[in-house]
């Protein structure tokens, strides 16, 4: 997609400004990826204060070594995995045992998606695609979160989860199946395109 | 009722991987499954459904400089912080609130010190400015260093210090330019004109500020501008809101004019007037804003009134042979059309008969 590219080129600027010191290139970096990480260590730690905390540490990091910034080579995916490692630490030390990096034994929480005013989508259809996500294991959820929420592609969601981009394929297609098949009553009842808003 | 090859391509297309034939594929797909198609358009429209919340970019900011203020001690210990998120909930808080306060007071007191500076900072310095002219017939676009766009309409300048940058932003001009400026918070963009400066801190505006006309106007589509009068700096400064258009009479600049004794309507008389345009017009066919998209507007004036304006536009000199011509308002939007084809469109509105000459027109009234 055309405005990944446009990204790429950007941060490549950044990167070599931010290594210069320039404050303001640090700022523009912090405002790109802040929301989305701090929802990306959230949908790990499940605390705000916790989220926060993280995504602190891993931008102090990378300002102390700033001059090093330039030897990444995908500064989107050195950020998530930052956070990733910075936030399964985190519940390392809380549950004082070591916390395994597949996300197979504990659960996601996803954002909420804002009211769907002006779309196709009924509330009620909303609530039954979230839940059908919700439902999800928790590795396909993360997957689908990061493609869809944060626009990643599925070789940077491999390389953050450290799975393969075939992986994420497939638990993309397995995320889009569910949700069709959870949904499908609707247009049993709605053949027609008439769901609008209630 | 979904397979898995067409969830597969559903999830490919929407994440941007799928490449041409499968998006082919997915259509052929969609075409014999009719059914298919509204679970398709809900999950379309269900993937751009804003999960992240929209940027509170003050609050941001604040949280930003937390953030550098740590980095720049170089101890690194969230102890060392005074204001650190995690541990002590009611009083970070109101830290928090302080500090998101000190931010905006910080704002407004930048805001007086750049304004009386900036009135000296004119044009004097020509070999330290970089300088952008429209001439005569045409209009320009162009990009400053700090990302904002500027057009410019025929016979106008702009003007800016070598030292533009992202911090610093001032422009003279002089002429009609429009104005869409990338919004910093902490650095408002500061348009200065013959006899008013304008301070945005990121918005959608259009000026037209002609040396000859005797007029200042100032039209607001984003955001909210502040104006004030240069020769008379204590005066209240004008806030414009959206679709606000803000008319400067040079006539009345001068705030110490000698009032005729009783004649206390004229010493209150200010040079400014605001009105409210219609939000309803689309830009293109608002007279303020539709030469942006290369169109001139005649709104109800007359051949007359709008002499100066198509002057500009088609870089020539018209001239009223007889005082009976031009006399009818006319309302009609001229785009592509050459100054002969203009001529002869408005021939419908208003009889009249034309001679071009070069850039020399005569008009002069039809007989019947």
């Amino acid at each position: 997609m055309n405005c990944k590219s446009t990204n790429e080129t950007l941060l490549l600027g950044l990167k070599e400004k931010i290594a210069a010191s320039d404050q303001n290139s640090f700022r523009q970096l912090f405002h790109l990826y802040a929301k989305k990480l701090t929802q990306f260590a959230f949908a790990i730690v499940k605390s705000n204060e916790a989220a926060r905390e993280i995504v602190d540490e891993v931008f102090i990091k990378i300002w102390k070594n700033r001059s090093s910034i330039t030897t990444i080579q995908n500064l989107t995916v050195y950020l998530y995995t930052a956070i990733k490692n910075t936030s399964l630490n985190y519940l390392s030390a809380r549950a004082k045992q070591n916390m395994v990096e597949s996300f197979d034994f504990f659960s996601i929480q996803l954002s909420d998606n804002n009211s769907p005013e002006k779309t196709l989508i009924s509330s009620e259809l909303l609530k039954k695609i979230n839940a059908a996500i919700d439902q999800l294991p928790p590795r396909c959820k993360m997957v689908f979160k990061l493609v869809r929420e944060d626009g990643l592609s599925y070789k940077e969601v491999g390389a953050i989860l450290k799975i393969s981009p075939k992986t994420v394929d497939a638990q993309m297609m397995i995320a889009v199946k569910q949700i069709s098949e959870k949904v499908k009553r609707d247009f049993d009842y709605f053949p027609n395109r008439n769901i609008k808003k209630n | 009722m979904v397979n898995e090859r067409f969830a597969q391509l559903i999830a490919r297309k929407f994440s941007g991987e799928a490449n041409q034939a499968e998006l082919h594929e997915l259509e052929t797909l969609l075409k014999e499954n009719p059914q298919s198609q509204y679970f398709f358009e809900i999950l379309s429209e269900y993937w751009e459904m804003k999960a992240v919340p929209e940027n509170d970019s003050i609050q941001e900011d604040v949280h930003f400089q937390q953030i550098l203020a740590i980095a720049e001690k170089g101890t690194g210990e969230p102890a060392d912080v005074p204001v650190q998120p995690a541990k002590k909930g009611g009083n970070v808080f109101q830290l928090r609130k302080l500090l998101v306060a000190a931010g905006i007071i910080g704002l407004i007191i930048s805001a007086y010190v750049l304004i009386p500076g900036s009135g000296a900072s004119g044009t004097n310095n020509p070999a330290q400015s970089e300088i952008i002219t429209a001439k005569p017939g045409a209009r320009m676009y162009m990009l400053l260093p700090d990302g904002s766009k500027v057009w410019l309409n025929s016979e106008s300048k702009l003007e800016y210090k070598k030292g533009f940058n992202d911090s610093i932003r001032e422009v003279t001009l002089e002429g009609e330019g429009f104005f869409d400026v990338v919004k910093d918070k902490k650095h408002p963009f500061i348009v200065h004109t013959s006899d008013i400066d304008i301070k945005v801190l990121g918005t959608a505006f259009n000026v037209k500020s002609y040396p000859t006309e005797s007029y200042i106007e100032t039209t607001l589509l984003r955001g909210i501008i502040e104006v004030t009068n240069k020769k008379d700096p204590a005066s209240p400064k004008v806030l414009l809101y959206p679709h606000d258009k803000l008319v400067f009479n040079k006539e009345r600049r001068s705030p110490n004019k000698v009032v005729p004794l009783g004649n206390e309507e004229l010493a209150l008389a200010t040079p400014f007037e605001k009105t409210t345009l219609s939000k309803k017009i689309a830009d293109s066919a608002l007279a303020e804003t539709s030469w942006l998209y290369n169109k001139l507007l005649l709104d109800g004036e007359t051949l007359r009134q709008s002499e100066a304006k198509l002057e500009r536009w088609y870089n020539v000199n018209i001239h009223f042979k007889d005082d009976k011509v031009g006399n009818i308002p006319i309302r009609y939007p001229l785009s592509n059309e050459t100054i002969e084809q203009a001529l002869k469109a408005l021939q419908y509105v208003e009889p009249f008969n034309y001679r071009i000459n070069g850039n020399e027109i005569e008009i002069w009234r039809k007989r019947s």
